[in-house]
């Protein structure tokens, strides 16, 4: 039987052309066609581009006049890469840093969980961390959460349950773990105690399972999907990969459906479940390749309650988590731009100018206090919010 | 002014990242000329549209994307003759090995391309994406257009899918060697 290992090594093996300073230097004939048919394209004769020329002038009028205000804006701000729009003002900052100095190293914070007694719990390849009396106790090492910590849950008699793509499941007990005969980066734990994981096919035949008794079953159809959450309710949502593209699929009583919901279409990420009942997720459209640009807005926020769907399109990229306030307010991250809440009206931006250690979060959620906690390179960070 | 600006920006973008996706047809395209010229239609697609094509890290990613388009075009002209050639519904995978002239695959590396061939192409772009030009998944999602939690499972599925191919493939009786040529450089 092959290992994962095998796998990967063979296939560097087959590497055609493993380092492209091998290839012979082409750039100048290269260029020099590039060039011939670069200019033919660049001036047509009956539909010049104004448009691009035009946007691309404006823009360098607009970096003239405001130069100080950028240059004032990035050093107050100076790893926030270029907004293109206002955002609320941060009026109470009640924001909380946690970082070596309080237990947790750079590079430990991955992904957040709360114990049955509210307690915070953060993951990662560390190990996983308990917040007491402002300071992160390592209740289990790096040994413990294996080599590719992805995600983790506590289930309803407090025991913590580790995901990783690249090995079982593990339960953690004490200073030692049990491992399942799952494998899975996903894993949810519903209120009914049943823990549902997306297995990869260790010892199956892969899909979306679900452990109650003692036992794992198999729920049919469930293939292709990815990214669980599990409502107050115990329906289970889902990413699911068909051949047209993604959609947002359920399982309720061990059945499986694709929802068809109102809204944008394209990837689904990042969903989660709000108190009450509703799913949330991230729809990144699929009109074009690849934009970064903060002005090329391509993804949307949707909520879908199973009868009627809402969108809010994004004014910012790369979003990296979603969590639900009970008060309604909709915390997302971003891996370039830092936490965001949307109120229903207008959006609230915190960033390195509001105190957060860095721009680019992992993932946040809101714990039972209705503190937002979220993860970084450097850190935990605690907001306190209102309501 | 601003056509400077496009020409400096375009010429730093052709720098940096030609070799890039040049070695990305290369692993895929058996004809050197049918590699520059798809790396030709990638760059213009850049030059039309340079105000899209992200800053720093994001450039690449972005390139490969149309890489990906570029490179499907390529294949619907080359798929009555890949079915002749191969015989098989698939697309192949086309070995083209650098400094060496020629090389024999040793038996495992044989049964992983002839393995690889019978993934669908979704699965299979994943895994090149990840081994032969060294990509993230977040990046991966963005040229494919799906999550990095998509990637994820692509990914994971693409492994067992080639675990049991291999297992196949690994016992048939005295396989074929592959060689693998060079593809002919023109000058």
């Amino acid at each position: 039987m092959w290992t994962d290992h095998e796998i990967a090594d063979l296939l560097e093996r087959v590497n055609p052309l493993p380092d492209p300073e091998a290839l012979p230097d082409r750039s100048e004939r290269l260029w020099t066609s590039l060039e011939s048919k670069r200019t033919d394209r660049s001036v047509p004769a009956t539909k010049p581009n104004y448009r691009r020329r035009a946007t691309l002038a404006a823009a360098v009028v607009a970096v003239l006049v405001t130069s100080s205000a950028v240059a004032a804006a990035l050093f107050l701000d100076p790893d926030a890469p270029p907004l293109d729009r206002e955002f609320d003002a941060v009026e109470q900052p009640m924001l909380t840093v946690y970082g070596s100095g309080q237990g947790i190293a750079d590079g430990c914070a991955w992904r957040l969980a709360f114990a049955s007694t509210g307690t915070p719990l953060v993951g990662g390849p560390c190990g996983v961390f308990e917040l007491t009396d402002n300071h992160w106790e390592m209740i289990a090492d790096e040994v413990a959460v294996g080599v590719s910590f992805m995600d983790m849950t506590v289930d309803g008699e407090g025991v913590i349950w580790v995901a990783s793509p690249d090995q079982p499941l593990r339960r953690l007990m004490g200073d030692g773990f049990t491992e399942m005969e799952i494998g899975s980066p996903w894993i949810a734990a519903a209120p009914d105690g049943t823990i549902w994981a997306v297995d990869f096919g260790f010892a199956n035949t892969g899909g979306l399972v679900a452990y109650t008794e003692g036992a794992w079953r198999t729920i049919d159809g469930t293939e292709m999907v990815s990214g669980i959450a599990v409502g107050s309710d115990g329906v289970v949502w889902m990413n699911a990969a068909t051949e047209t593209g993604e959609e947002l699929a359920r399982v309720s009583q061990d059945t499986f459906e694709i929802v068809d919901f109102e809204g944008p279409r394209g990837s689904i990420g990042s969903l989660t479940t709000a108190p009450d009942g509703a799913v949330w997720f991230v729809v990144g459209t699929n009109d074009t390749i690849y934009r970064l640009g903060v002005s090329d807005q391509l993804s949307y926020i949707v909520r879908y309650d199973g009868a009627s769907s809402t969108s809010i399109e994004v004014p910012f990229a790369e979003i990296s988590d979603l969590a639900v306030h009970p008060n309604g307010t909709v915390w997302a991250s971003s891996s370039l731009h830092g936490i965001f809440s949307y109120d229903g009206e207008s959006w609230t931006r915190y960033g390195v100018a509001d105190g957060l250690p860095v721009n680019e979060v992992h993932s946040l959620d809101v714990a039972p206090d209705g503190s937002v906690y979220a993860t970084t390179d450097q850190g935990v960070v605690r907001i306190r919010t209102e309501g | 002014m601003d056509h400077t600006v496009d020409e400096i920006r375009f010429r730093d973008l052709f720098d940096r990242h030609h070799r890039s996706v040049t070695a990305y047809f290369t692993r895929r395209v058996p004809d050197e000329t049918e590699v520059l010229s798809a790396t030709d239609d990638v760059f213009l697609v850049a030059w039309r549209r340079l105000d899209d094509v992200p800053e720093g890290d994001g450039a690449l990613p972005w390139l490969y994307g149309v890489a990906r388009k570029v490179l499907a075009n390529h294949r619907r002209g080359l798929t009555r003759f890949t079915k002749l050639r191969h015989k098989i519904e698939a697309e192949p995978i086309y070995p083209v090995r650098g400094p060496a002239t020629e090389a024999i695959l040793s038996v495992q590396e044989e049964q992983m391309l002839r393995a690889l061939e019978t993934l669908p192409w979704k699965h299979r772009e994943v895994l090149l994406l990840t081994y032969w030009e060294q990509l993230p998944h977040k990046d991966i999602g963005r040229i494919l257009g799906c999550s990095t939690e998509t990637v994820h499972v692509r990914r994971y599925r693409a492994v067992n899918r080639l675990k049991a191919a291999l297992g196949q493939t690994g016992q048939a009786e005295n396989p074929s060697p592959i060689r693998l040529q060079r593809s002919q450089h023109v000058d």
